[in-house]
């Protein structure tokens, strides 16, 4: 449904992305994270035609933005940074006047539907620089999707607003991307989990990691060994699992062992039996042995640092 | 066998809604009832300090005041357009919207030539009044509003794009401002009578004076009304390039 192909973009001198690839299938859900700067807003505009890639290939549905930008600006439901919208409108003309200039017919008894489902009825005859922030987004959201556009791009649709608000729109995402392709940017993590089953991550304009959400956090999990036996038993069992690798250990006692491994690939779950067998089989004695998720907000640290990294490397 | 050309037709629904809400931020706001009250009173208290004076219904001097009044309104009112929705990022939200640049341009130049529209019927009562005084040559002063009204469409779409390259909108004002009140005065006796003949007279033809000139006389040539509809076509063109440059106006 969208595919980005080694798209590059520059400001002046500056690479705001670098050759960035990526393709979302119809009906997925995908966060789009990154700090700020990353290169977030930039991609998202490049998908919207609002910006042309100096390098490189997009589609939306088999339509190039450049060539068929108004093609591909009905197919997007599109939510800017920062919402903006026209607040000396009321609501009920915010809509109307989005409905006019996409060609819609029938307002607004043909979309009641979905302003009722959208939550916006109370707020229908006010204007939009006296309603709360929520309500705001709402309407914001509601604009986005008034033409059931096949793809729905938000650029930090729950930036600026309180928990209950963010349970509001989480909800709201939850349901529309059952059928809609969402791509959504934030740097608010905690909310990825609940919402999309896959991430791209992006830092200084280059992507490190696209994928599903279970791919990253299952690679990035550790297992925890608290054991009895002499240190050097988890070299036998490095040598038995290679897809471990020693993250720490510490002695808790004179025998007593405490090792955390990284796990490369593959279930954790499956690993347990494996580690308490070497052990065994190694004359030792597992005593704790816990799978160690790690939360994505450190996993997204320890993925910027290691670009950082590689980049200060490069 | 020879293709035909394909032609392609601008869809006027978008440009409506776009206009529609361009005038709602006018309208709906006391600022522009305040500018066209204020347009207005000082039009008149300017024309009405020599018109008791001199003692006939004559309403040259009324739109000799006007064109300097349209200079100012029309760099009041450019200067909101883009600016304004570059300031409140809306400009954004415009352009991920299915309307082409030229759609995005003429809405804004349609509103604009509406709401001056509107300046000229608020004047009508006054045209009346004076009309009532004494007899007024109705024709010519109709040529002199349809003068006034292609003036401030030049000066408008000049001020549209100019505001295209600034970020604030007072600063755009007093660059459309003060850039129109060079180019105006370039073309006026006070300068052109200080240039060789040669200059005088090329520069002459593109005289926003002269060719309005030709309207306050009731007798605008072909020329005077090609002058007119060119700038403003030329400017809308500038404007489309302009919003084309995607990564210059966001």
């Amino acid at each position: 449904m969208i595919s980005l192909k080694k798209v590059s973009k520059f400001f002046g001198r500056f690479k705001a992305l670098d050759e960035i690839t990526f393709r979302l299938k119809k009906g997925e859900t995908t966060a789009f994270l990154g700090v700020n700067g990353a290169g977030k807003t930039t991609t998202m505009r490049i998908i919207n035609g609002i910006l042309d890639p100096d390098l490189g290939e997009v589609k939306i549905d088999k339509y190039s933005p450049a060539d068929n930008p108004i093609k591909v600006k009905q197919i997007i439901g599109y939510l800017p940074e920062n919402n903006p919208l026209y607040t000396h409108l009321r609501v009920s003309e915010y809509l109307h006047f989005i409905a006019q200039v996409r060609n819609l017919p029938g307002f607004p008894h043909r979309y009641k539907h979905l302003f009722t489902h959208m939550g916006i009825a109370a707020v229908w005859d006010q204007k939009i620089e006296e309603i709360s922030r929520g309500y705001k987004q709402r309407v914001g959201l509601t604009a986005a999707l008034i033409h059931q556009p096949k793809v729905l791009v938000l650029d930090e649709p729950l930036s600026g607003l309180d928990p209950l608000q963010k349970e509001e729109i989480t909800s709201l995402l939850k349901t529309l991307g059952q059928k809609t392709t969402i791509l959504f940017s934030t740097h608010v993590l905690s909310e990825v989990e609940s919402l999309c089953s896959n991430i791209i991550i992006i830092h200084q304009g280059r992507i490190i990691f696209a994928g599903s959400l279970s791919d990253f956090t299952m690679h990035q999990t550790q297992i925890e060994v608290v054991y009895q036996g002499p240190k050097k038993l988890t070299n036998l069992i490095l040598k038995d699992l290679p897809r471990l690798s020693l993250h720490q250990i510490k002695p808790v006692s004179a025998k007593t062992w405490h090792a955390v491994f990284n796990l490369a690939a593959g279930r954790p779950d499956r690993y347990l039996k494996s580690i308490s067998a070497a052990v065994a089989e190694n004359k030792g004695l597992v005593t704790q042995l816990n799978i160690r998720k790690q939360s994505l907000e450190s996993l997204f640290t320890k993925l910027t640092d290691k670009a950082n990294d590689q980049k200060a490397k490069d | 066998m020879i293709k035909k050309p394909k032609i392609k037709f601008i869809n006027c629904r978008p440009m409506i809604g776009l206009v529609l809400k361009d005038l709602k931020a006018f309208f709906l706001s006391p600022a522009g009832y305040l500018l066209i009250g204020v347009f207005d009173l000082v039009l008149l208290w300017l024309f009405l300090q020599n018109f008791f004076l001199i003692g006939q219904a004559d309403l040259t001097d009324f739109f000799l005041s006007l064109q300097w009044g349209v200079l100012i309104l029309a760099s009041a009112l450019s200067m909101k357009t883009f600016v304004e929705e570059r300031q409140k990022q809306t400009l954004e939200l415009l352009l991920s919207l299915p309307t082409s640049p030229a759609q995005l341009a003429l809405a804004k130049i349609i509103t604009g030539l509406i709401i001056y529209l509107i300046v000229i019927i608020s004047l009508i009562p006054f045209v009346v009044i004076v009309s009532l005084l004494g007899p007024i040559d109705f024709g010519l002063t109709a040529s002199a509003f349809l003068g006034s009204f292609l003036l401030f469409a030049a000066f408008y779409t000049y001020g549209i794009f100019i505001s295209l390259y600034f970020k604030n909108m007072i600063i755009s004002f007093l660059f459309t401002l003060f850039s129109l009140f060079v180019i105006y005065l370039a073309g006026t006796g006070f300068i052109l009578d200080r240039l060789p003949e040669l200059i005088s007279q090329s520069l002459a033809a593109f005289s926003f004076k002269n060719h309005y000139q030709s309207f306050l006389l009731g007798t605008p040539a072909v020329s005077d009304l090609v002058f007119f509809l060119t700038l403003p076509l030329l400017f809308l063109e500038l404007i489309i390039i302009r919003l084309n440059r995607k990564d210059k106006i966001l």
